[in-house]
C-alpha cells in the first residue's frame, strides 16, 4: 500500500501530533474537547446498533411464517367470536387480550395465528 | 509492510491481505488509549482542519473519524503509527464534500440558512475534483492565516517554511539558524498559537469554535 505524498498541511498536523510537550492547565480544554467527541461517538454508535437492532426484529416479524393450520384455527375463532359465540369471545380476550377483536378480521387473524403458533412451539 | 516483487508472485496466493491491517477494535482501542498530550494534539490538528471550505466542527471531524473507524470504513495499515492514521482520516473527513453536506445539513435544522453565506464556501469549476479542489482551498486559506500572524516574526515564519517542507531535527535548525533549544521554544510557541488561530478564523466566520 502506498501513502500519497505529504503537502504542507501534513507536514504541520504531523509536527502538531508529535508535540511530546507536557501538558499545562491552559491544554486541558483541548485534551477534554476530543475526550468528549470520543464519548459522543460511542453514543452515537450505540443508538445506531438499537437503531439496526429494532429494524432486524420488525424485519423478522415481517417474514414470520404462519401456518395455514394456525391461520385457519384463528380465523375460525374469530368468526364465531363476532357471530356471537360467548365461548369464543372469553377465550379471545383471555388468551390474547381485550384489544384483539378491535383490529381488522385480517390483522386480528394474523396476531391470533402467530400467537396460536408460538404456543404450539412452546407445547 | 512488505512488498513483494516478481520473483516472490508465487507466495501473493498465501498472504491474506487482511493481515495488512489492523482490526477495528484494535484501532478503536488505540484510539480510546491516546495519552492526554496526544487528545490535546489531535483537537489542534482537528482546529486546523476544521471548517476550512467544510461546516464541520473540530469535534464533528473527530467523532465521526471514530465511527468510521469503529465500522471498519477506515483501516489501520500495520506499521503506520495510529496518529498518522488519524490525520489521514481527518483531513480527507474535512475535504469530503459528502461528510460536509451532511453536516450542512445537520446545521441547518438547527441554524437560521443563512448562518453560512454563498460566497465563503469555495467556488469550484465543474471540471476539478472537488475534492481535490476543496484541500486546496484549505491548505492556501489556513496557510494564509498563519503567515498573516507570524508576519512580524521572521524566525517563525523561516520555521513554519521549514516544517511545511518537511524538515525537522538538525535539518529545521540550520534552516531557521537557531539551535535545538530555540527551536523547541519556537515549536512550542507555534503548536500553542496554531489551534487559537484555527479558533479565530471559525468564530470570525461564523462558526463555532
Amino acid at each position: 500500500m502506498t501513502h500519497p505524498p505529504k503537502d504542507p498541511i501534513d507536514h504541520i498536523l504531523d509536527l502538531i501530533l508529535s508535540d511530546d510537550s507536557p501538558m499545562t492547565p491552559e491544554d486541558e480544554g483541548d485534551a477534554a474537547e476530543t475526550r468528549k467527541a470520543i464519548e459522543d461517538a460511542k453514543s452515537r454508535l450505540g443508538r445506531e446498533r438499537l437503531a439496526r437492532a429494532r429494524a432486524g426484529v420488525m424485519a423478522d416479524r415481517g417474514n414470520y411464517n404462519i401456518t395455514d393450520l394456525a391461520k385457519e384455527r384463528a380465523r375460525k375463532l374469530v368468526e364465531r367470536a363476532r357471530a356471537g359465540d360467548e365461548q369464543a369471545k372469553v377465550t379471545l380476550a383471555a388468551r390474547f387480550g381485550e384489544g384483539a377483536m378491535n383490529q381488522d378480521m385480517e390483522a386480528a387473524i394474523e396476531d391470533i395465528a402467530e400467537l396460536l403458533d408460538d404456543e404450539d412451539d412452546a407445547d | 509492510m512488505r512488498m513483494l516483487d516478481s520473483s516472490e508472485d508465487h507466495l501473493s496466493d498465501t498472504i491474506d491481505p487482511e493481515d495488512e491491517y489492523h482490526e477495528p477494535h484494535e484501532a478503536i482501542a488505540a484510539f480510546e488509549a491516546l495519552s492526554d498530550e496526544e487528545l490535546r494534539n489531535v483537537q489542534r490538528a482537528a482546529k486546523v482542519l476544521a471548517g476550512r471550505g467544510n461546516l464541520a466542527s473540530p469535534n464533528e471531524l473527530i467523532n465521526e473519524a471514530y465511527i468510521r473507524i469503529s465500522d471498519g470504513k477506515r483501516r489501520w495499515a500495520r506499521g503506520q503509527s495510529f496518529t498518522s492514521f488519524l490525520r489521514g482520516i481527518l483531513k480527507s473527513l474535512a475535504s469530503d464534500k459528502m461528510f460536509a453536506t451532511d453536516v450542512k445539513k445537520g446545521r441547518s435544522l438547527a441554524l437560521p440558512l443563512f448562518a453560512v453565506a454563498d460566497e465563503k464556501m469555495p467556488n469550484i469549476p465543474d471540471n476539478q475534483d472537488p475534492d481535490s479542489v476543496s484541500v486546496k482551498v484549505l491548505q492556501e486559506e489556513f496557510i494564509g492565516a498563519l503567515e498573516k500572524h507570524f508576519q512580524n516574526d521572521d524566525e517563525m515564519q523561516l520555521f513554519m517554511m521549514g516544517v511545511m517542507d518537511g524538515l525537522r531535527g538538525r535539518e529545521l535548525e540550520e534552516a531557521v539558524g537557531v539551535d535545538t533549544k530555540r527551536l523547541e521554544a519556537l515549536r512550542t510557541r507555534f503548536n500553542r498559537q496554531v489551534g487559537k488561530i484555527a479558533a479565530d478564523i471559525r468564530v470570525r466566520e461564523g462558526l463555532s469554535a
